[in-house]
């Protein structure tokens, strides 16, 4: 009498099952060839998000005029940690979406006017003209929005992920 | 007795497509993990790049004890970091071509300024239109894809002048002429928490050629400014004041001006002691700062 499989007990997908009872094993490796598929699945789909960002809109006042040309920065602080969101300030208003806005908490707001020095910024053969004009000193003229509301901004406004999305600002 | 399953050891049809199944699935699960094997092979490229030239930037720091000026000239059009340091990456030939006294534009410096250099140019980085298009890049100057950290500050900032009182000189470790110059003791931060250089991209599709200077090109997508060969701080010379790794220009051309990479969610920084870091894009915007800045002072934990 023929001694039997030495594995046929644990009916594991790979060891080769003879005879009685292979109906079952096969029906337990369906079971468990598509519990693999389904761990894997789940495994690989799990990615990394940055941190929670809100879509942010207003207009900017300068002077009691609307600023024609500038930036708008937020930068997180006090405790609020992540990537800085600026956004290009056009004929007074800026709109951030949820993919580049502020993220929530805490943030340092910087506005800056984009200055035109005459030219073009990428016209580098025209700023070393100016340059050499001028006699070798910085060509572009003064930031005319004040250093409180930039380089030492002191504005800090709290972004909350619902709620308020429309922050305006009059400097 | 009836011939049958009983005597032939052996693999059922049911089992064997199980089998094949399964094989299938660990393939549909490990192709692509190839596709990124590759990506990963180029990033790995990139930063051996950006090591090369950390340590050309230390070899030219122990000829002249100072670092590289990110511009040689106040009108930021003659010479810059990429090409003071040719002779130690094996690109004699091409520096002994270099006019320093002339701008980067000049047509004498167009067979040295062409050079397409295969340490400036990261793997991953695609070109979505041939560099340089003569006629249009000016002085047909090769691209480069790296560029030198002047700071968190504005990249054309001096010391401050009458003419512009409020002017902040560049706080990097590597600045423009008229931000003085920095060696390795300048580095209070430390070396291995200040960057050096980082990475650069031609990935604005909303960056078209000017009207200024008229060239054939103008209203076409023009997608970067990186030219190795150009001193302009929209070229080689970056700060970390705009956003990090940014995909558009959004008409602030200030922009050009920021670390980005073709990579995915990452850029790779070189830090003064030599060593090249993948930095995360959502990086805390404070960290990067205190890592752009020389001598600020900060404590930079983990980065």
């Amino acid at each position: 009498m023929r001694p039997p499989p030495q594995f046929s007990n644990l009916r594991m997908c790979w060891v080769p099952v003879s005879g009685e009872g292979d109906m079952a094993g096969t029906l337990q490796c369906r079971w468990a060839s598509i519990g693999l598929l389904a761990v894997c699945c789940v495994v690989g789909c799990g990615g990394s998000k940055g941190p929670q960002r809100v879509a942010v809109r207003g207009a900017i006042l300068f002077n009691n005029e609307m600023l024609k040309a500038g930036r708008i920065t937020f930068t997180p602080i006090d405790g609020s940690k992540g990537p800085t969101a600026v956004a290009t300030v056009t004929d007074g208003f800026y709109d951030f979406n949820v993919l580049n806005g502020p993220v929530v908490g805490k943030n340092k707001v910087q506005i800056e006017s984009i200055i035109d020095p005459g030219f073009a910024m990428d016209d580098e053969a025209a700023y070393a003209k100016a340059s050499q004009e001028k006699g070798g000193v910085p060509v572009l003229p003064q930031q005319p929005i004040p250093p409180e509301f930039n380089q030492q901004s002191k504005l800090v406004v709290e972004v909350s992920p619902d709620g308020e999305k429309k922050l305006d600002f009059s400097l | 007795m009836p011939r049958g399953r009983k005597s032939r050891p052996g693999f059922t049809l049911i089992e064997l497509l199980v089998v094949i199944a399964i094989i299938a699935v660990l393939i549909a699960l490990l192709l692509p993990a190839v596709q990124q094997a590759r990506e990963s092979a180029r990033r790995t490229q990139c930063s051996n790049n950006l090591k090369q030239i950390g340590l050309a930037i230390h070899n030219y720091h122990d000829s002249y004890t100072r670092f590289p000026l990110s511009s040689i000239d106040p009108g930021l059009g003659k010479s810059g970091v990429f090409a003071s340091i040719l002779p130690y990456l094996d690109q004699g030939n091409t520096y002994q071509q270099y006019n320093f006294s002339l701008g980067n534009t000049d047509p004498t410096n167009l067979i040295a300024v062409s050079q397409k250099i295969p340490a400036y140019l990261c793997p991953t980085a695609p070109f979505r239109r041939p560099v340089p298009i003569s006629g249009c890049d000016s002085n047909s100057r090769a691209p480069g894809t790296y560029a030198a950290c002047t700071g968190s500050l504005d990249p054309y900032g001096t010391f401050p002048t009458t003419a512009n009182p409020t002017s902040v000189p560049n706080n990097g470790a590597i600045v423009n002429s008229g931000s003085g110059s920095t060696s390795m003791r300048d580095l209070t931060d430390g070396s291995s928490s200040t960057f050096l250089c980082g990475e650069s991209a031609w990935n604005f599709g909303d960056y078209l050629w000017g009207a200024m200077p008229a060239t054939p090109c103008s209203g076409q997508v023009r997608w970067g400014f990186t030219y190795w060969s150009s001193p302009y701080p929209l070229a080689t010379a970056f700060t970390t004041a705009g956003p990090f790794n940014p995909k558009s220009m959004q008409g602030d051309s200030s922009r050009l001006s920021s670390f980005r990479s073709e990579h995915i969610g990452v850029v790779n920084m070189l830090l003064c002691d030599g060593s090249a870091r993948y930095i995360s894009e959502n990086i805390d915007h404070n960290l990067l700062n205190s890592l752009a800045t020389r001598s600020g002072g900060e404590v930079v934990g983990d980065f």
